[in-house]
């Protein structure tokens, strides 16, 4: 990029010549062609980054002059487009002359013009843009007829107020059934879908007329259509066979956006109709492999990623073309990772064996990325399917390989298994012992494996001394190893006294002079159990082990529901519903998902399977906690303490004794005073915001929703529920989300105090409930507040 | 859901074009996606849609440059990447060849594509023999300013009118990929052949097509099942000329093409079919320093057919010393970039079989990690002109224009090797 001193010079150049130019006398011809030159020249100075703002009146007067020839008239409105919004002065001038061209002979030059004039966003223009594309959209032209209704849509995101008011809406929903040209009501789909007044207009009449014209559409168009379609719900089956049978050679085109599309709605026809639902996903299966085997990667990773929903939802349907998802070798790592995942979703009984071979394959491969997945994915299998004999063989045959990286992957899933599967513990851990722990450097993996020799160190020989390199290095090793060992040296002690008293004593000295918290708390507790009484110590720390049943699935079935609610959409490709990553569907809810900035998880939430061994821990340490407290100590806790983890230290007692009154109380007749709040607090939403992110939560709860209650919510777009809230000086600051869940914010003041109080609220639908986070300035106005504010959900 | 704006970076991720439809994000977003994609390319799982604080970034590589969208909104995903695709197509179409320096030069007509193809975020035409009328390029740009072609506002979208040809000609090339994948021990895995009926049209007006085909389906309906070879073709695919009710109605393939190349028509074929070309790799290990390959290629297709520009790809271990090649046909040689053999059979006629012999050493020294994971599978590319998997065979193409001109049909045949992979032992 030239220097600033360069540019200045340039500018000033340019700025000469277009001086010379606008004001030059030569031949019609060569003035063209020059000016063409420097605006070529200033557009290409633009796009490498470069401010060409400066020049706005030359280029103006510049082009004006020559207006006739399109290519240079094109590159004016270009350049008029980009730097109107810092020329809001100046951008007066070329209201004129682009509202002239708005009436020109040329419907291309027309639609140029509005094009360019909805583009300006600069607000307080947007009075002169209004009656332009009033004129456009009666246009003779569909060109400028299709341009005036986007413009519809632009002028609404700078002043909704001023679409509304010109009833130009009205216009777009008329022209929907009314314009003969297909990309025309294409468009005003859009316009109306955006607005979020489209669902209103959905009705059998509406469908039909769609349908019987789609053919006319194109392919971006038809998308769109289908999209609109998706949302209809039929009023009964013979309706949507009908639609389905009209729809049905969509499948068959070559657009994988429009057989997307159509799947998109053939699957939600058919939700509330079992038995036509697997039809429908039979019918669609070949289709949508064509698309993955014929479409390029990209298109075909977004296919996939639609083929694991659905084969999360159904897995039948494709356990016997699993050889569709086997990977080839030049395919892009997101491919193959994904088909991994396909393939771990769809092994049942019949091709678990099948699929672990060629799984198998992958293991040995060179990308070492894929390699580990394709151990993950043989583990997940065989934890699945569990009848299938010899994918526990092939998994143990990894640690063959003699890859530090698979024997550690393989650890971890051993661990998995033989969780799950006691009695196969004992074919297990003959390999694992074979292991020198020297070899595994992950520390999840050496985590897994301190695990493995704890729980069954009874049938290892030499567990004892493969743990003791372990716990010499104690102070280098990871935090997780080391909460790990600890357990699994006690666990170890109780099997073996004689062998494992050292290694006790070690560990036990190592830990308790650690610095990381967790792990020295840890090592207090075992030891002032184990001086206590090591019968209960030993019932505590390793209480009897059955299998465990299930482990928590990385995904709910409810938030798969979520996501395929949204089929054909991002949130496919990132596995997680729209409201985590994205600005709310709706314009009117546009703020509230945002407002609270960074807190919406990152939407690719890769599941960190090694947490559960850490989650069993923390299991344990709870059970011994509690365990403790009723037998053990004499603090008179219930067991149902909100905490127990934190209990055993007492802080949940020091704290309980600080605030007020239990909150959970909300049968006592006489309770606490309402709390007074301050009428029309003011909090701006940067406040909000920073407050929100700082302050911690302070109390927590979920309500359950009456009926009318959840219409009120919903009625009106909110508005009825949030006024009411405010009536009792509970302040709105941003409300939001899509059917089925939504999303409040909410703030109020304490009146005789500064205390802030910040509510979220989250209300689902499917679950008629409403869960409540709040956040105060200090905890007893927070209690209360609590209190009150569940009773008026209670009571809405 | 429409998109906010796209971007072209290079791969360093400079802009070279962007445009902005919504106006809802910052044009420094293309800094962050580079950033991003470097992040995930370090871990190794960069996918084609990225996701970084509230933005999505939706992207496509193509030579040395990416094209890129990106939205806050929950867009549909699987469309925008096939758009970014259709416009890519459209740029090669004006441009020939899509790179930065094509692009660079010609950064004026690129911007007026970009005005067309989308507005406002929402997708429009991407059809680039429609938008050639609409945007000229300098080498043919007409002296006065066109019209809007109707093309762009009637229902055919895909042709305009007024289209003229000295002579009438008609290309179709029906071309077979098979996708193979044999497993170590010999048995098929996978078989899979993907057809397409590709089109070349030099025809004037709007002439009207109809295609016939040996088709099972059509066949059978017309009770003449039996008397002639007919295949049954699984997921039939037709570009959007194709009238689809008529299809299902009559299986009658007819449509107003496109003007130039386009795919009339895709399927695919699952069952499984014999390898056409297979190739058995045997592994003698002499000694730690001395290794030999012997390969059998045999052609499994009839006599009367020839396989032509086979290629087969074997794989070598990394630190082959000095392979030493003979073969009983064609040329192999070494290339130590691919760490492979590539042997060459220009003609490879049906039910025969080559051998080729490999001898190579191997360092004497063991390397630091012995096993380093699987060798990667043999590769075979070939085509087979006259010569369809499937069976599939035209049985007509009938061309006809109000004019009442004669037009001339081509019909080519070819199989070629797609995905085409065997494992080695």
């Amino acid at each position: 990029m030239p220097g600033e001193g360069k540019s200045r010079g340039e500018l000033g150049e340019i700025k000469t010549q277009l001086a010379a130019l606008t004001g030059s006398s030569g031949s019609k011809g060569d003035a063209v062609a020059a000016k063409k030159d420097l605006f070529k020249k200033i557009i290409n100075y633009m796009t490498i980054g470069i401010d060409m703002s400066s020049l706005f009146v030359q280029v103006m007067t510049c082009g004006v002059s020559n207006s006739e020839d399109i290519v240079l008239k094109k590159m004016l409105y270009l350049y008029l487009s980009t730097y109107a919004q810092s020329n809001p002065d100046l951008t007066l001038l070329t209201i004129n002359l682009l509202t002239k061209d708005c009436k020109d002979q040329d419907p291309t030059i027309r639609g140029l013009a509005l094009r360019s004039l909805c583009s300006l966003r600069v607000p307080n223009l947007v009075e002169y843009i209004v009656s332009p594309i009033s004129q456009g959209l009666r246009d003779g032209h569909p060109y400028m007829r299709r341009t005036a209704v986007m413009g519809v849509l632009k002028v609404y995101k700078q002043d909704s107020s001023a679409v509304k008011i010109s009833g130009m809406l009205d216009t777009v929903r008329e022209m929907t059934l009314k314009d003969a040209d297909a990309q025309v009501v294409a468009n005003c789909l859009s316009v109306l879908q955006q607005v979020g007044v489209v669902q209103s207009m959905i009705s059998r009449v509406f469908v039909y007329a769609m349908l019987n014209r789609l053919k006319e559409f194109s392919e971006w168009a038809q998308c769109q259509v289908l999209d609109v379609i998706s949302t209809y719900r039929p009023s009964g089956e013979q309706e949507v066979y009908d639609i389905m049978n009209v729809l049905d050679d969509r499948l068959s085109h070559s657009n994988s956006a429009v057989v997307m599309a159509t799947v998109k709605v053939f699957l939600h026809l058919t939700l509330s109709m079992p038995a036509t639902h697997q039809q429908v996903l039979e019918r669609i299966k070949d289709p949508l492999i064509t698309l993955v085997s014929r479409d390029h990667y990209e298109t075909a990773y977004a296919v996939l990623a639609h083929f694991h929903l659905i084969a999360q939802r159904a897995p039948i349907i494709f356990s016997q073309i699993y050889t569709s998802f086997y990977c080839r070798m030049n395919e892009p790592s997101y491919i193959k990772q994904l088909k991994l995942e396909i393939l771990t979703a769809i092994a049942d009984e019949t091709n678990a064996y099948e699929i672990a071979t060629e799984l198998t394959e992958y293991v040995n491969d060179i990308d070492e990325q894929l390699a580990r997945e394709a151990v993950r994915a043989v583990g997940t299998i065989a934890l699945e399917v569990q009848d299938v004999a010899g994918i526990v063989e092939r998994l143990l045959g990894f640690l063959e390989i003699g890859k530090d990286f698979i024997t550690a992957e393989t650890i971890i899933q051993i661990k998995d298994l033989v969780r799950r599967y006691p009695d196969i513990a004992e074919a297990c851990i003959s390999s694992v012992a074979s292991i020198s722990p020297s070899d595994i450097e992950e520390p999840e993996a050496k985590a897994a494996f301190v695990w493995i020799l704890g729980e069954h160190g009874q049938g290892i020989q030499d567990a004892p001394y493969l743990l003791e390199p372990v716990a010499a290095n104690f102070a280098a090793e990871e935090v997780r190893v080391r909460l790990a060992l600890l357990p699994a040296v006690a666990k170890l002690f109780f099997k073996r006294p004689p062998e494992s008293h050292r290694l006790l004593g070690i560990t036990l000295a190592a830990a308790a002079a650690d610095t990381n918290q967790d792990v020295h708390d840890r090592a207090l507790l075992y030891y002032r159990l184990l001086q206590r009484d090591p019968e209960l110590a030993k019932r505590i720390i390793q209480p009897a082990s059955a299998g465990i049943a299930n482990f928590s699935e990385e995904q709910s079935a409810e938030l798969r529901d979520r996501i395929f609610d949204e089929f054909n959409s991002l949130a496919v490709c990132y596995k997680a519903p729209s409201s985590s990553f994205a600005q709310a569907a709706n314009e009117e809810g546009g703020e509230g998902e945002d407002l609270v900035g960074g807190s919406p998880a990152r939407p690719v939430k890769m599941v960190d399977e090694g947490s559960s061994l850490l989650s069993e821990h923390e299991q344990e340490e709870a059970a011994a906690a509690e365990h403790l407290q009723q037998n053990g100590t004499s603090t008179p806790t219930t067991t149902a303490t909100a905490a127990p983890a934190m209990d055993f230290l007492g802080m949940g007692d020091l704290l309980g004794g600080l605030s007020a009154p239990a909150p959970a109380a909300p049968a006592v007749p006489a309770g606490p005073p309402p709390l007074a709040l301050r009428s029309q607090p003011a909090l701006g939403p940067p406040e909000f915001q920073q407050k929100w992110s700082t302050l911690q939560p302070s109390a927590r709860f979920t309500q359950q929703l009456s009926a009318s209650g959840l219409g009120l919510i919903e009625a009106n777009g909110h508005k009825d529920f949030c006024t009411r809230l405010g009536l009792a000086n509970i302040m709105t600051m941003a409300s939001g989300g899509a059917p089925p869940t939504y999303r409040f914010y909410f703030h109020a003041q304490r009146a005789e105090r500064d205390t802030r109080i910040l509510v979220e609220t989250i209300v689902s639908k499917p679950a008629g409930s409403a869960s409540v986070t709040i956040k105060a300035d200090d905890q007893d106005t927070a209690d209360h507040f609590a209190s009150q504010f569940k009773e008026r959900l209670a009571n809405l | 859901m429409a998109c906010s704006a796209l971007f072209i970076l290079d791969l360093k991720g400079r802009v070279i074009l962007s445009r902005d439809y919504r106006g809802d994000v910052p044009l420094k977003l293309a800094e962050r996606f580079i950033t991003k994609l470097n992040e995930l390319e370090e871990s190794g799982k960069p996918s084609p849609v990225l996701y970084d604080e509230g933005v999505s970034y939706i992207y496509i590589q193509y030579s040395n440059l990416y094209l890129m969208a990106v939205a806050r909104n929950n867009i549909n995903a699987a469309a925008i990447l096939l758009f970014l695709h259709k416009l890519r197509e459209v740029f090669t179409h004006y441009f020939q060849e899509l790179e930065e320096e094509s692009l660079r030069d010609n950064f004026v007509i690129a911007y007026e594509l970009l005005d067309e193809v989308m507005d406002f975020g929402y997708p429009q035409f991407t059809e680039a023999k429609i938008l050639s009328e609409f945007i000229k390029t300098d080498a043919h740009k007409m002296e006065v300013q066109a019209r809007p072609p109707m093309a762009v506002t009637n229902a055919v979208s895909w042709r305009s009118e007024g289209i003229k040809y000295k002579k009438n000609e008609v290309f179709l090339d029906v071309v077979e990929s098979v996708n193979l994948l044999v497993n170590s021990n010999g048995t098929v895995v996978r078989s899979e052949v993907v057809g397409a009926l590709k089109m070349r049209t030099f025809l004037s007006g709007m002439p009207e097509c109809k295609l016939g085909l040996n088709d099972k389906v059509l066949f059978e309906a017309q009770g003449r099942a039996g008397k002639s070879k007919a295949v049954d073709l699984e997921d039939m695919k037709f570009h959007q000329c194709v009238r689809l009710a008529r299809f299902d109605n009559d299986r009658t393939i007819s449509f107003i093409p496109p003007d130039g190349a386009f795919d009339l028509m895709t399927y695919r074929l699952s069952q499984n079919v014999r390898p056409l070309i297979w190739v058995e790799c045997l592994v003698e290990k002499h000694s730690r320093s001395r290794t030999e390959y012997l390969v059998k290629a045999r052609s499994q297709f009839k006599e009367r057919s020839s396989a032509t520009n086979v290629e087969i790809l074997l794989p070598l271990p990394p630190d082959a010393i000095t392979p030493t090649v003979r073969t009983s046909q064609g040329a192999a040689t070494y290339a130590p970039e691919k760490e492979a053999l590539i042997w060459k059979i220009k003609n490879f006629p049906g039910g025969r079989e080559f051998l080729l012999r490999c001898k190579f050493g191997l360092p004497s020294v063991e390397a630091e990690d012995e096993t380093q994971g699987r060798m990667p599978p043999i590769r075979v590319s070939f085509e087979i002109p006259y010569f369809t998997v499937s069976g599939i065979q035209v049985r007509y193409l009938k061309v006809i224009e109000k004019s009442g001109y004669q037009a001339l049909p081509w019909v080519r045949y070819i199989t070629t090797g797609g995905e085409y992979e065997i494992r080695m032992g």
